[in-house]
């Protein structure tokens, strides 16, 4: 296939399988802890911190990182404080996010490179990039899998976790680390913007299907290489923006699933 | 032995006294009920049983199974069974055997799945509370009543000698709410399970508990028995029940069942 000769296209599909591989893991835990929105705060955050690594000459992927972890643990520092309005923690990250990004990207002498950030640059990934998306998500799936059992019943029930003898604070600020260092690196490939759809639309198409939380698991992470397949090749072939198009092609099967549902509900 | 010793114990939220040197005391073996209406402080009280919240140094002393709950270290001999399951449990994508399983979190271990042993495990816990048959369902297709059963399951798979539940049948129907409660009587009378109950329900405790702790204006206060609320409950279980589960730690034998006539309790 045509698509597959360039050299770009296959680094693409590589980096865009691995992402979509990942993200679910992070993303049902997200969206079972009732933190859907935790992805948008760390992204915005973690346009903070491209707009601060570029100002000092830092990597601005490092950047991003350094921001998503700083960001992620002011936000479980304030669910602590606040647990039944554990939104607002996310809501207050958020907004100090996009308000440092938007003063600091204003110092950004190559405005070019801050912008990639927000929509991503899939198809522009170097080979440096590639190695780095490749290790942090073994990495990731690696430490996921090692804490799957602890990560679902503090999704369930935090409290009856704790007292089943499951390290709780120390498995959450393991999965805060986790989860910022998953934005950061999926913002320059997929875009800040649209790394939290990648979380939580391939988890909100799985639990309509999903019949426990294993397969709920595995149905994610289906969708979401599913749309980037279909993402990268319908942006391919009809000139459109990669990740915009990725995100559009999960809401458009979302919407699928949820109205054959109803149909097949009504009959 | 008492299971549970609160002695004294007084808290406070900012300058709002919820705990004014209340007392309580569980014997092992035990059913006892805390009651108290909306916002007399029995959560509050819970939450330090747990060891959520901690008291202040002079506040009095809570002691589970004869150690300070500074020091205490065996919660999987402690069971939790909270409140609201069916609100928290609705949409979550998890089935009935998952739930139960992972409450054996200490004996699988860490960075290991569970196996055929621990499966077995579920399956007869599930017997126990009569859901076997729901083993593969999603949580959320659960009626409350059934949810409540599942949760006492999950609280039952490790085999802990304290049980701990926080209004568990608020929100469920009164046929439900009873056939709990004959469940919860039967660990209770054929398992020495001690069992502390915090409720706002006050009918059937007569029946139920053997101790019955009123908590008012941050005071505890034990009940006479002429005193306990509540009415005889003649509601049978048994047509719910499967009674084809084997138990095979051997804590409950076919004859047992037979002339309970319960099922599998």
């Amino acid at each position: 296939m045509e698509i597959f000769e360039y050299a770009f296209m296959q680094r693409a599909f590589i980096v865009g399988i691995l992402l979509a591989i990942v993200i679910p893991c992070i993303g049902i835990v997200v969206v079972l802890k009732r933190l859907s929105m935790i992805g948008d705060a760390l992204s915005h955050a973690s346009l903070a911190g491209v707009a601060g690594g570029l100002l000092i000459g830092m990597n601005p992927v490092a950047g991003a990182a350094i921001a998503c972890i700083l960001a992620s643990l002011g936000i479980e520092a304030i669910r602590r404080k606040i647990p039944r309005y554990s939104e607002l923690s996310i809501s207050i990250m958020m907004s100090t996010g996009v308000g440092l990004a938007g003063v600091l990207s204003g110092f950004v002498g190559n405005a070019a490179n801050f912008n990639s950030f927000l929509f991503g640059s899939i198809v522009a990934i170097s080979d440096l990039e590639l190695y780095l998306v490749t290790g942090v998500s073994l990495a990731v799936l690696l430490t996921f899998l090692l804490l799957y059992k602890e990560l679902f019943y503090i999704a369930l029930d935090e409290r009856s976790a704790r007292l089943a003898g499951i390290p709780v604070s120390a498995v959450n600020f393991i999965f805060t680390i986790l989860t910022a260092i998953t934005v950061a690196v999926a913002a320059r490939t997929v875009g800040a913007l649209i790394v939290s759809s990648m979380m939580v639309i391939p988890t909100a198409c799985a639990m309509q299907l999903g019949k426990n939380y294993w397969q709920t698991l595995l149905y994610a992470i289906g969708f979401d290489v599913l749309f980037m397949i279909i993402g990268l090749f319908c942006a391919y072939y009809l000139g459109l923006k990669p990740g915009g198009t990725i995100v559009l092609v999960g809401v458009i099967l979302l919407i699928l699933i949820l109205t054959a549902k109803k149909i097949m509900k009504v009959e | 032995m008492e299971m549970i010793n609160i002695s004294d114990i007084s808290f406070s939220y900012g300058n709002s006294q919820i705990l004014d040197h209340a007392s309580l005391h569980v014997s092992e073996g035990h059913f006892s009920a805390l009651i108290g209406s909306n916002g007399a402080g029995k959560s509050t009280l819970m939450k330090l049983m747990l060891g959520e919240m901690r008291l202040g140094k002079d506040n009095g002393s809570i002691q589970l199974m004869g150690q300070d709950i500074r020091q205490f270290k065996d919660w999987k001999k402690i069971s939790y069974v909270p409140q609201n399951g069916m609100v928290s449990y609705r949409d979550f994508p998890a089935s009935v055997e998952e739930i139960v399983m992972a409450n054996l979190y200490s004996q699988i271990g860490r960075f290991r799945f569970p196996g055929k042993k621990e499966k077995e495990q579920v399956h007869q816990a599930l017997c126990q509370v009569g859901m076997e048959d729901y083993q593969n369902r999603l949580i959320g297709r659960l009626s409350g009543g059934q949810q409540q059963r599942v949760l006492l399951a999950r609280s039952l798979v490790n085999h802990p000698q304290l049980l701990l539940l926080d209004e568990p049948t608020s929100g469920i129907d009164e046929q439900n709410t009873n056939e709990f409660y004959q469940l919860l009587q039967r660990l209770n009378q054929k398992r020495d399970m001690t069992i502390l109950m915090v409720t706002h329900d006050l009918q059937s405790l007569h029946d139920l508990a053997d101790d019955v702790w009123l908590l008012e204006d941050g005071k505890t206060r034990l009940l006479p028995h002429e005193e306990i609320p509540g009415n005889s409950s003649e509601t049978d279980i048994s047509s719910n029940m499967n009674t084809t589960c084997s138990v095979s730690d051997g804590r409950f034998n076919e004859s047992e069942k037979e002339t309970s006539a319960h099922g599998n309790l």
